[in-house]
């Protein structure tokens, strides 16, 4: 559109429904030091009134119109969804458009949100066992790049935010040519342009440079290692190690490295760790897709009486011998189908779908990418899986985190 | 704002005309030997979810707890063809996946796969439904994995708040233990024990088949009679499970977790079976009392006083009335507060009839997100399965929106009088023990338990006075 917003429309009839997913391209890596979880603070803020909206009313308006909704923040970008009943794309339109030309905040909306995102915290990470795990192994593999701070925030930051604060990234981050609006489900092309236009056709954006930083990390050129203690039954072992950013030539090879690793009961490492060995309760791996250098995980917790150290020993045996030999053909045929069917698995429901063209365009700049994903998986050789292997699972470009039970006598510390 | 484009924005815009929703039907067919095969084709993608359902699930582990769902999950851990490798190899090396395992009241196979592979697909279906092995060396790996599980869910502050409120209110009935079984009786299974499980439910007169997704209904029948048609009928029925008494009296307990920085809180008592004819009057209720994000228990905890990320209460419904629950994780220092908040809230809506625009909000909603919940071959799958497994009735979907729009506020009112009962709820949390002792004895005389469920005696100077 003239204003700078990006729409996509994907029309599917087969049941009256319509997704409305909007996303803005900015996320927790936008945040200054100092200011850690305040995207994610700022999308809590987005419920909590706009112009012609009071606070709430935005749930109230599309749960009684029998629609479901949510948002969620990443470390690249912030997503705002609504499934609706086909009859009600209009609402959705209406109140998306409403708080992205005018919100409208008090202190006391503010002082509350806070409390709740810190509760989150506390329910999703510091009182999890094993919930602080991503966070600290982020905030060692990195040492510049702003991944290194999670997008929960830490405590006293989101307790320093201001509403000013608020009003600010409003205006910098929350306008049209930031953001990118895709419906998909039963409508009307004509028309669905004909309502986007309307409601959002005349929302005009600050002239403002946004702030997107592109840190070069340097290359980690020996092992960072680092153990931590919790309150867990079971000591876990995890490992990052550097990789390119999601639209790199080798990301796609190492997604398939890591099914062929770790995903399902019958891969290479779930068979060795889990069901051969029986030294590992669960393994799981991951290649995290990020639009700037993300981190390859592996996170092993150990069966009982096993410890992180012997885990370790295991897995460096086992990359050793991926990095030497390669896998199999069968394996890569394996992984492929299974990518192929958890492909197909998420575009059953239209919300996904929606989010998954968002991802293609915002994340990758090119929606129609979609189409094309199953070819680009199939295309993946076992001297492509080889050589992602060979050159970023190594020890000099991992960190290594050991999380142990408190010993005993600690245990019962601050009661 | 107003408005270059000559409209007002000012207030929501009115809807467009809804269309009309039914629940998929489905096919229904009976083998030879009594076996039910069903089958709602949806074609839109080349996706199968196949599910087998056995009547009699883990209500009926009163001898020795966790037996169902062991025995569920090992039935595909190898057959007398086929090792345990090979199954999960031959089905996700196709890019499916396979589970099995038990549920409150029945046990099932589920293999979600490619259309392409459902010959394949159903093969296996039958070998490890008809020939499970259920190998030693099998059952101690999954000895080990479940004593690990079991330590794992030690750590964890809604788990252990959860497992000890159903001990609260349950004792030793198998709705009071937890359904994957404690250590003592994960040590003390044997193949025999599960193979007399299968023994006893594992019979064609006694499954249903279910397939959902991209299937031809007569190519489909002809597939399960080749795999199922010479499965011997056995004229038999599963025996009844023994229904539980839940406790009506005032309890509250806490599970010590000393270095918690949150409350796990769970508030409740016994709730409604499945097959009630309260059941659907009772499940808007408790919508508008904590079962959505609008839900007074939601606005009030978390939207007006920031104690928490999200305050949920929940009827599980079983064969029999399984527990109804409200709870939420909230800061340490305010727990009493909040355990009193949702009190307050179950009392309101027992003296108060709800007011008649609250009530058209829930009714809007729980009617209008219904195309939602059947958009995915999953989810319709699932509520195939109570179809069958509650004896529903298969028009009992299409009913749905009708029977929900005919409520009023007084009948919400009847409900809560009769299914909420915040004067003798059982209070169960998981946190700090020695604060919570303290603050929580407003509500009743505390019990603290450690992790492993032992009482923690009270040794603070006051009550050494006393």
């Amino acid at each position: 559109m003239p204003n700078g917003l990006h729409v996509i429309l994907h029309r599917d009839g087969s049941i009256p429904l319509v997704a409305v997913n909007l996303w803005y391209h900015v996320g927790s890596k936008n945040e200054h030091e100092g200011e850690s979880g305040f995207a994610h603070l700022f999308e809590h803020m987005m419920f909590q009134g706009s112009e012609n909206v009071p606070a709430n009313m935005h749930f109230q308006h599309v749960q009684s119109a029998g629609g479901t909704l949510n948002a969620s923040t990443s470390f690249d970008r912030t997503n705002y969804y609504e499934t609706l009943p086909a009859h009600q794309l209009e609402l959705g339109l209406w109140l998306e458009a409403d708080r992205m030309r005018a919100l409208a905040v008090t202190e006391e909306n503010l002082e509350n949100q806070r409390d709740v995102v810190i509760e989150e915290r506390r329910s999703r990470y510091d009182n999890q066992p094993y919930g602080t795990m991503l966070i600290e192994l982020f905030a060692r593999a990195y040492k510049l790049q702003p991944y290194k701070h999670p997008t929960i925030g830490s405590i006293a930051d989101i307790r320093a935010a201001t509403l000013e604060h608020v009003r600010a990234f409003h205006r910098m981050y929350y306008q049209p040519r930031n953001a990118t609006l895709c419906l998909a489900g039963d409508f009307d092309s004509n028309e669905a342009f004909r309502l986007v236009d309307r409601y959002f056709g005349d929302i005009v954006g600050d002239d403002v440079e946004l702030y997107r930083p592109f840190v070069h990390e340097p290359p980690q050129s020996t092992q960072i290692r680092d153990y931590v203690y919790d309150s867990i039954p079971l000591p876990a072992l995890m490992l990052g190690m550097h990789i390119p950013d999601m639209n790199h030539r080798d990301f796609l090879p190492l997604d398939v490295l890591s099914q062929i690793l770790t995903s399902g009961e019958s891969s290479r490492l779930h068979r060795s760790f889990v069901y051969e060995a029986r030294v590992a309760q669960s393994i799981v791996s991951y290649a995290f897709d990020l639009e700037m250098p993300g981190l390859f995980l592996f996170r092993l917790i150990a069966q009982q009486g096993k410890s992180p150290d012997m885990l370790e020993t295991m897995l460096w045996r086992e990359l050793d011998d991926v990095r030497r030999n390669g896998v199999t053909e069968r394996e890569l045929e394996k992984a492929k189908n299974r990518m192929e069917s958890s492909f197909v698995h998420s575009i059953t429901s239209l919300q996904s779908r929606a989010d998954m063209l968002n991802t293609f365009r915002v994340l990758s700049r090119d929606a129609s990418l979609i189409n094309r994903q199953l070819e680009h998986i199939r295309a993946v050789t076992l001297e492509d899986v080889q050589r992602v292997a060979s050159t970023y699972l190594t020890e000099n470009n991992t960190t290594c985190l050991y999380y142990l039970p408190y010993p005993k006598h600690q245990s019962r510390e601050g009661v | 704002m107003s408005t270059q484009h000559g409209r007002d924005v000012k207030l929501p815009p009115a809807p467009g005309v809804p269309k009309d929703v039914t629940f998929p039907d489905y096919h229904e067919q009976v083998l030879g030997n009594g076996m039910r095969v069903l089958v709602h084709a949806q074609r839109t993608l080349p996706l199968v979810n196949m599910n087998l359902v056995f009547r009699g699930g883990s209500s009926h582990d009163s001898a020795l707890a966790g037996l169902a769902s062991m025995t569920g999950e090992m039935l595909i851990k190898g057959t007398s063809t086929r090792g345990a490798q090979d199954i999960v190899e031959s089905i996700e090396g196709r890019g499916g996946s396979i589970g099995s395992g038990a549920g409150w009241d029945s046990m099932s196979i589920g293999i979600t796969h490619l259309s392409r592979h459902t010959a394949h697909a159903m093969d296996v279906l039958a070998d490890v439904a008809r020939q499970p092995a259920f190998h030693e060396e099998e059952l101690q790996r999954m000895r080990e994995q479940r004593l690990a599980d079991i330590l794992q869910e030690k750590s964890s502050p809604g788990v252990l708040a959860w497992q000890r409120f159903c001990a609260a209110l349950y004792g030793g009935h198998p709705y009071g233990v937890p359904q994957d079984g404690d250590e003592r009786s994960v040590e003390r299974m044997t193949v025999d024990d599960l193979r007399r499980v299968h023994a006893e439910r594992f019979f064609p007169g006694n499954a249903f088949l279910l397939v959902v997704g991209d299937a031809d209904p007569d190519a489909l029948l002809r597939l399960a009679e080749q795999h199922f048609g010479d499965w011997s009928a056995r004229d038999a029925v599963i025996g009844d499970d023994a229904p539980p008494t839940a406790a009506e009296e005032r309890v509250v307990q806490v599970v010590d977790r000393p270095n918690a920085v949150q409350t796990s809180v769970v508030v409740g008592h016994g709730g409604i079976s499945r097959t009630s004819e309260d059941y659907i009057a009772v499940s808007v209720m408790n919508t508008l009392f904590g079962g959505y994000f609008g839900s007074r228990l939601n606005l009030n905890l978390r939207e007006d006083k920031g104690y928490t990320y999200g305050a949920h209460a929940r009827f599980d419904a079983r064969r029999h009335a399984g527990p109804f629950a409200a709870g939420a994780e909230v800061r340490s220092e305010i727990t009493d507060l909040a355990i009193e908040e949702i009190l307050r809230e179950m009392h309101r809506l027992r003296e108060e009839p709800v007011l008649p625009e609250e009530l058209e909000h829930v009714q809007r909603y729980v009617t209008g997100s219904f195309p939602l919940q059947i958009e995915t071959p999953t989810q319709v799958a699932q509520r195939i399965i109570s179809i069958e497994l509650y004896g529903l009735g298969k028009t009992w979907y299409n009913r749905f929106n009708s029977s929900v729009m005919a409520l009023t506020p007084e009948r919400i009112q009847e409900s809560a009088q009769r299914y909420l009962h915040p004067d003798t709820a059982a209070i169960v949390v998981s946190g700090r023990g020695q604060q919570l002792r303290n603050t929580l004895e407003r509500f009743g005389a505390v019990q603290v338990y450690d992790t492993d469920g032992a009482i923690i005696p009270d040794v603070s100077p006051l009550a050494q006075d006393l």
